[in-house]
């Protein structure tokens, strides 16, 4: 039995090679805690390498926690990490509105708390870095508008698309969903564009490829689609390929709209399967987020006075950068989302 | 009724009366989904229909195995993920044939699962917690291979695996092959005949000087590499990898198999009803999404859908340990 | 068996119990709820270990690690808490663990013709009809369940059979067969250890009682040498053994 034990455990243990980078702690320099909603996102896979890069060149540790998409779970990390007694915070919440008790615990323990990529409602932040997805949102749909009217001049209004929504009430969801509305509603109040399917995919791939598979089902007749994520963009893209449906402005046939320009989709935008993805910035949202938290703990930074404020949260917001990818751009678009412009003073 | 071939199918009477709520279920579903939306039964649907299932029914088939042995197995959708990574990483990064690649999957599937059945058989941890520990180390694990990423295209042969032959998915191939032998050794060998005896009486099983252990370590094993071969399959229709593929899909995998008559303190039920199960629960959501019904109550409709199940499957259960 | 203990944690279920089986002799073993009746045959039937003393059978000293090497001694035990398998037909039930198979190397395909044939023909033996072979042996009833027990411990001839309380829950007719049995096995030459907790039933069919009290033994004595009166004081403790006492 003892042998099984042993065995079984190493096995549990042999899967996981190594299980990431708890750094270990340098007791002189600052130490920074990265709070990200999950990790099973490579978009804060992208922020945390961000962050580590960033700590690398400031001379910082930084631990990177895994909230798993799990408010109370996230709130107990936060609070384990006030009692180890972090130099400063970064926090990606999980939820808007959960994670302010803990913000408030971080504040009265004196650490400072920055958030990226999401804010919370409450508590004493120093700023937000991150962007407006409902503002991103709307780039995309732009892009995507006039993609569709450039391929589709020639075919008679409404043009038919489909929307494919994130996980149903997750902020990102409501807010990209909201962006989109923004720009299309008038177009569908006109008849230009009539909506034939807004569906959720999960933000999931193979979800995607399934959804697209049963409105498939229903037509083929389809000249746009329009996804709050790649991931859904892309799985939707391989059942259209599937059954033979034209993708692409070039072959006059479906246009589709991602965000988040993935690697993936970025390849798809080169490829011409896709016009477009929106490309956030979550290597610059870590890098800057790091940067500000070690020179403001350090007394080197602090935010600039004309810093404007984010509307929804009421925090003072340093807007990172905010690009869509499309065949013209998709080239250089790393030397953007992986640069390392200078952080606001 | 009494057969008397000397290939007795062995389901025994109650099993066979607990298959004939997931028929009907099905039989009902889908003669309500032909009739309200008219693209229920075109080719092009039923062809999606049938790969939609295919991952998901494979997995329903480890998990029905431990089910039968009265345990319960959590890490199926984590480790369709490893299993799909690993297969996609050792063909696209090793460069390994696309055949190798995939025994290397299996093989990780293999193991998890044996690490879950050691644990479970020989240190007598309940197998919820052994594969709820499995579930969040195999999806570290994924994580960990792909550093977060999916891992994208392929060489042709794998897309073979997704193709379709005529109207018909290979990947429905490969399931019903998986069924046809899994339900097989269920019937009519010793080791079949334990995993029915193990979830009915364990006590009495080992008395006779049955290694319970071993039958318990083989399911797991068997359910890691189903898990693994779905992860493969869903390799080869996205033509990617994903580290978030199969979230979730361990639950769909218990609600198939509940569906389908499978009874969850051990011992009763079939493949034949985990296949009807894994039906209704695709076509359920393929009619949701046909009729353009909106998530938020695709999600109440499946919820009801199992309670009704589980309240109608448990009036025919006389099994309760 | 010589001088065998066995404690659970800070039980002592069995302390230095000497006990003996004579070819053809049916002994009933005696003692309250908790005596340690089932822990001393579970030591037979290799479901435990003795944690001490040893045990001899045909001469021979022996050890039993597990119920497959009591059973290829030949020795075959009815549990108290009836071992069956709810969920399985008969024929399953009766051979749980040593399943005719079809000779094919490695795959273990059951062969379920032959299965049902000698299961027929043991229930025929035993006088015991059942309806249908096919339905779970939950919907049997006591006494077709404990035949069913019964049948499966005979299936492989045993030189000893062991029978832990395999009367009660009973009815008196089928308490009867049960008596009738044990003897019939007798005669064909099978030794048997009969477990009851009616004093009836065991002077009935017992040629020696053995008395156990709390994990010891207190009394060792041929059945028309002693009444159950005398038999109950020592269950309980009234009185000295007056005869046997090692
Ligand atoms: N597996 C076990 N673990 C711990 N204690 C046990 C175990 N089996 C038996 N015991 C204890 O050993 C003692 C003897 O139990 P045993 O079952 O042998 O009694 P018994 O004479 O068969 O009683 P009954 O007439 O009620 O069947 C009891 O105190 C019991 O609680
Ligand atoms: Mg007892």
């Amino acid at each position: 039995m003892k042998f099984s034990l042993v065995t079984g455990l190493v096995l549990m243990l042999g899967l996981v090679m190594s299980i990431g980078t708890i750094g270990m702690a340098d007791q002189a320099s600052p130490r920074i805690a990265l709070f990200v909603s999950t990790i099973n996102n490579p978009y804060f896979v992208t922020m945390a390498n961000g962050a580590k890069a960033a700590a690398e060149e400031f001379g910082a540790s930084i631990t990177v926690f895994d909230g798993q998409n799990d408010a109370s779970i996230q709130t107990k990390q936060v609070e384990d990490a006030i009692a180890k007694g972090y130099s400063a915070i970064l926090l990606n919440s999980v939820d808007q509105s959960a994670l302010v008790p803990v913000v408030k615990e971080a504040n009265a323990a004196g650490i400072p708390v920055f958030s990226v990529d999401r804010d919370v409602k409450g508590g004493q932040r120093v700023c937000y870095i991150g962007t407006s997805n409902v503002l991103a949102a709307e780039q995309g749909a732009a892009t995507f508008l006039r993609a569709l009217a450039l391929t589709k001049f020639a075919k008679p209004t409404p043009w038919k698309i489909v929307i494919l929504e994130g996980i149903p009430g997750a902020s990102a969801a409501v807010e990209r969903e909201e962006g989109f509305k923004n720009v299309l509603k008038p177009f569908i109040d006109a008849g230009v564009i009539k909506v034939i399917a807004d569906q959720t995919a999960q933000f999931d791939r193979a979800t995607g490829l399934k959804v697209m598979e049963d409105i498939l089902a229903t037509t083929k007749d389809i000249d746009g689609l329009i996804c709050a994520n790649d991931e859904m963009a892309l799985g939707a893209l391989r059942a259209l390929k599937e059954a033979g449906v034209p993708v692409g402005m070039a072959n006059n046939g479906v246009i589709i709209m991602g965000f988040d320009a993935e690697a993936d989709a970025v390849a798809a935008v080169k490829a011409g399967d896709m016009v477009g993805t929106v490309a956030q910035a979550p290597f610059i949202q870590g890098y800057w987020g790091t940067e500000a938290a070690v020179k403001y703990v350090q007394g080197t930074w602090t935010v600039p006075a004309d810093t404007q404020v984010y509307k929804p949260t009421g925090a003072k917001f340093i807007p990172t950068p905010v690009a869509v990818v499309t065949a013209e751009n998709a080239d250089t678009i790393t030397t953007l989302t992986l640069a390392k412009p200078p952080l606001p003073r | 009724m009494e057969t008397t071939g000397r290939f007795k199918l062995f389901i025994g009477a109650a099993n066979r009366n607990r298959i004939l709520f997931p028929f009907f279920s099905l039989i009902t579903l889908i003669v309500v989904s032909a009739i309200v939306s008219p693209y229920f039964l075109t080719v092009i649907n039923i062809k999606h229909l049938l790969a939609q299932v295919a991952i998901v029914a494979v997995l329903a088939v480890g998990e029905t195995y431990v089910i039968l042995t009265g345990g319960i197995d959590l890490a199926p959708g984590s480790l369709l993920a490893l299993g799909g990574a690993a297969t996609a990483a050792l063909i696209k990064w090793v460069g390994l044939p696309i055949p190798i690649g995939i025994l290397g999957g299996l093989f990780i599937g293999a193991l998890a699962g044996a690490a879950n059945g050691l644990l479970v058989a020989r240190v007598r941890i309940p197998s919820f917690i052994v594969t709820l520990a499995m579930l969040a180390i195999g999806r570290g694990a994924t994580l960990v291979l792909t550093n977060g990423r999916p891992i994208t295209g392929f060489p042709h042969g794998v897309s073979v695996i997704a193709s379709y032959i005529g109207p018909i998915p290979v990947l429905i191939i490969i399931v019903f092959v998986v069924y046809v032998l899994a339900q097989l050794v269920l019937s009519y060998t010793k080791l079949g005949r334990y995993i029915y005896a193990i979830g009915g009486n364990e006590q009495a099983v080992r008395i006779v000087g049955i290694n319970v252990n071993r039958v318990k370590l083989f399911v797991f094993i068997f359910s890691g590499v189903c898990a693994a071969l779905g992860g493969i399959m869903m390799d080869a229709r996205l033509d990617s990898a994903t580290p978030t593929a199969g979230q979730g899909y361990e639950l769909d995998a218990i609600a198939a198999s509940v569906l389908g008559g499978v009874s969850f303190t051990g011992g009763v039920g079939s493949l034949t009803g985990t296949f009807m199960g894994a039906l209704i629960m695709t076509i359920l959501g393929n009619l949701l999404n046909l009729l353009g019904v909106a998530a938020f109550y695709q999600y109440i409709a499946k919820g009801m859908i199992l309670i009704i199940a589980a309240i109608s499957l448990s009036r025919g259960v006389r099994y309760a340990k | 068996m010589k001088g065998v203990s066995k404690r659970f944690g800070g039980v002592h279920a069995l302390e230095k119990v000497d006990f003996s089986l004579g070819k053809d002799e049916v002994v009933g073993l005696i003692g309250d709820n908790g005596a340690g009746k089932s822990t001393l045959i579970k030591m037979l039937a290799g479901v435990y270990r003795p944690d001490d003393g040893e045990i001899l059978f045909e001469g021979r000293q022996v050890e039993i690690h597990n119920p497959k090497e009591a059973k290829s001694l030949g020795i075959e035990t009815v549990y108290q808490e009836l071992a069956l398998v709810d969920n399985l037909d008969i024929p399953a039930n009766i051979f749980l663990g040593r399943e005719p198979t079809f000779r094919i190397p490695w795959l273990g395909i059951i062969d379920g013709q032959e299965m049902e044939r000698h299961a027929r023909q043991i229930l025929e033996r035993l006088k015991i009809k059942i309806n249908s072979m096919h339905s779970p042996v939950l919907n049997l009833s006591g006494g077709q369940r404990q035949a069913v027990a019964i049948s499966r411990a005979l299936y492989s001839n045993p030189k000893v059979m062991i029978m832990d309380e395999p009367t009660a829950a009973l009815a008196v007719k089928e308490v009867n067969k049960v008596l009738d049995l044990i003897v019939q096995l007798k005669k064909s030459g099978v030794s048997v250890i009969f477990i009851s907790h009616t004093l009836q039933n065991t002077f009935s069919v017992s040629d020696r009682v053995v008395i156990l009290r709390k994990g010891q033994k207190v009394g060792d004595i041929a059945t028309d040498k002693t009444t159950p009166d005398e038999v109950v004081k020592l269950m309980v403790g009234a009185e000295e053994a007056p005869t046997g006492v090692v």
